[in-house]
């Protein structure tokens, strides 16, 4: 019998915006199913409708939604794997072990055959040291390492991976792809659906290929998903005659007892675009947020400008900016009008509409990838969010930019144009430091920091 | 594994986290009767030994300076009132010690009990609340420093001007009960769909029995004697 999945309509209720109408989704058994799409398409949505989780955060996300044969979510839960695209929505227990523990223990089996089951698959991805760690303390690539290992040792019917490599590391990536094709060909009986702006992961490990298009899912050839490079028109010229911005010096610090960056000297030039990549916890947003003087217990010496950041307390919001990993907690406010005055009033202007309705590159950005004034920003898609977190850049100019992976959770086009704009701005003479484990950001940098 | 994890493992397992559930159960219950004590004398007992189990534990909770400060504070307080002259403050003394004890006692078993264990022991329809709400309550802290890191590193700043000041309280407002909700939300359906709820509490019970878990037992056995038989009795048996 064909199994499919029937939708017959998805509405982001407050703005009245159809994502999906009259259309389904093909399951198969055995089957790896990628779903391909835009930012904002309503990838994570289909994810979060098909596992039976309502997607409404009270303030106005409402779903309709036909389900052929009509179930909830409850009754067939255990038959289920749902990774949701932030790694840390995964994690429910206070410690990893427990976390790993937690869904075959539910299933009847003791903690040896638990951690036998687990022995295997920690070894490919490499998250031994992490079980006795606390499920707070981890990285946002540590975490979703730990929700995949999780869900990919149940024995589930159904697994849904909701953008799951967006913060792996290169070597955890290839373990993931080797997980996922064993998979399907042990669990013959288990659907599973991919979904993911990697179009290489996709082309690599998907059987079949779908894209949301014009509110309807379309079959695409997997093949067609050719390697998407970034074109930058940035020239890698020589940068050492220009003046240094940044200055890190034996800069060592720890979290309690552990021990996360040692000895680090890392030094950026005016106008010089710096990737900073590593394996997962190995301290890359530790080093932004050090960097950018949100922690000031550590040992060693940064300079911005040949001033010591514990100096620049009043000005730096001023000359730094730094976009975080986490856009859910880089929003402040209820709409994004809101959003967008909250840096005018603090700067003490007043906020201009026209420099995200009319045509400049950021209002282009706002209508392409249905971003209005008037949204919800909690309901936006987390691509949406992470341009959110980004405007501020494009108003303030900063001396020293800081990302930490920009670039995960957003589609190729958009990413070619928020590029285009980091372009600009280290041509006017912006530094710009950013973490990324995706080799076509590295391609682009004028130097590669490895840590 | 790095040097310092291996002896952290090692430290965890002597810890009183791999206890058997029935032996934590009953230490927790025994030292629970420290609410229904009236003399100073067997607070001050009971005090010192939540403070052993809460080093013995070797979890979150000795990390932490001001829980640990709490028990110090009633272990010397303890020893410093005068036992043997009645004193007017004896009852606020008493009183506050109980519920200081009570709440690190609570401390101490949220960090020695499994989340699978506070599951089955709390039942199953409280337990997805209580779990998410403990998730909740350890994450609020990592959530609104990254609030506040977030209006850091976006130049909202506190100040005297009414307008910004009100602009910055509603802003770290708004975005720690969205994060909340959002976290509760996930928690929530994340507990139903691995598959709460199918767990068998049979299995707690058939975890082995270490030399550990006799002396819990002991430990549980003195705690009662010491709760019950009157403080003249042990006294007279120790002759002090």
């Amino acid at each position: 019998m064909e199994e499919y999945i029937r939708i017959k309509k998805i509405i982001v209720s407050k703005t009245k915006r159809v994502l999906l109408q009259n259309t389904f989704l093909p399951l198969e058994r055995g089957v790896i199913a990628g779903i391909y799409g835009r930012t904002g398409s309503g990838k994570s949505t289909l994810m979060r409708v098909i596992a039976g989780v309502k997607t409404a955060y009270t303030s106005g996300l409402e779903i309709s939604i036909l389900w052929e044969p009509a179930n909830l979510y409850r009754d067939f839960s255990n038959s289920i794997g749902f990774i949701e695209q932030c790694p840390r929505d995964n994690l429910i227990t206070r410690r990893v072990n427990d976390e790993l523990f937690f869904s075959l223990q539910s299933t009847g089996l003791s903690e040896d055959e638990c951690s036998e089951k687990l022995d295997d698959i920690s070894r490919l991805f490499n998250i031994r040291s992490l079980r006795e760690r606390s499920a707070i303390e981890l990285s946002e690539g540590e975490a979703q390492k730990i929700a995949i290992v999780e869900a990919l040792c149940r024995d589930c019917e159904l697994l849904l991976l909701d953008e799951p490599t967006a913060y792996l590391d290169e070597q955890s990536k290839q373990a993931f792809v080797e997980v996922l094709r064993n998979l399907s060909i042990q669990k013959p009986n288990c659907r599973i659906i991919l979904s993911s702006h990697d179009a290489q992961l996709l082309s690599r490990v998907c059987n079949s290929v779908y894209e949301i298009r014009n509110q309807s899912i379309v079959k695409i050839d997997p093949h067609s998903l050719q390697r998407q490079n970034l074109i930058s028109t940035f020239d890698k010229i020589d940068m050492n005659a220009n003046k240094t911005v940044l200055s890190v010096r034996n800069l060592s610090f720890s979290y309690k007892s552990r021990k996360v960056l040692e000895n680090i000297n890392l030094d950026c030039k005016r106008g010089e675009r710096v990737v900073i990549y590593g394996q997962n916890g190995v301290g890359k947003s530790t080093l932004l947020q050090l960097i950018a003087g949100l922690m000031k217990r550590y040992n060693g010496k940064i300079e911005i400008q040949s001033k010591d950041i514990r100096d620049l307390h009043d000005i730096w919001p001023e000359i730094i900016y730094l976009a975080m990993q986490e856009p859910n907690e880089q929003i402040l406010s209820e709409t994004v009008q809101e959003e967008l005055e909250l840096n005018y009033l603090f700067w003490e202007q007043s906020f201009d509409p026209s420099l995200v309705v009319g045509s400049t590159p950021l209002g282009n950005i706002f209508r392409e990838w249905n971003i209005s004034l008037d949204d919800q920003t909690f309901t936006l898609s987390y691509g949406q969010k992470r341009v959110l977190s980004l405007v501020p850049i494009f108003f303030k100019k900063p001396k020293l930019l800081l990302l930490d992976e920009p670039f995960s959770g957003i589609d190729y086009e958009l990413r070619q144009r928020l590029m285009n704009i980091l372009d600009s701005l280290s041509k006017e003479g912006t530094t710009i430091c950013m973490t990324s484990h995706e080799h076509q950001v590295w391609q682009i940098s004028s130097k590669v920091f490895n840590l | 594994m790095s040097t310092k994890d291996k002896t952290k493992a090692l430290s965890r397992e002597g810890s009183i986290y791999k206890l058997h559930t029935v032996s934590k159960l009953s230490l927790i219950i025994a030292l629970g009767l420290v609410f229904f004590l009236h003399d100073p004398r067997k607070i001050t007992i009971f005090a010192i030994l939540i403070l052993a189990l809460c080093f013995w534990s070797y979890t979150d909770f000795i990390r932490h300076p001001l829980k640990i400060l709490f028990i110090l504070l009633v272990v010397a307080g303890s020893f410093l009132y005068d036992w043997r002259t009645s004193q007017p403050f004896e009852k606020i003394f008493i009183g506050g010690a109980r519920l200081a004890l009570v709440m690190t006692l609570g401390f101490l078993a949220e960090s020695m009990f499994s989340d699978r264990e506070l599951r089955i022991l709390v039942g199953r329809r409280l337990s997805p609340l209580l779990i998410g709400s403990l998730v909740g309550i350890q994450r609020m802290g990592e959530i609104n420093k990254n609030i506040l890191h977030a209006q850091k590193v976006r130049g909202i700043h506190l100040c005297w001007s009414l307008r910004k000041l009100y602009r910055w309280f509603s802003s770290w407002g708004y975005a720690f009960f969205v994060n909340i909700a959002r976290l509760t939300e996930t928690v929530h359906y994340q507990f139903i769909l691995r598959g709460y709820g199918q767990f068998k509490p049979s299995l707690l019970l058939k975890k082995k029995w270490n030399l550990v878990d006799y002396l819990a037992i002991i430990i549980t056995f003195l705690v009662i004697i010491i709760a019950i038989i009157p403080w003249s009795r042990i006294s007279g048996f120790f002759n002090v």
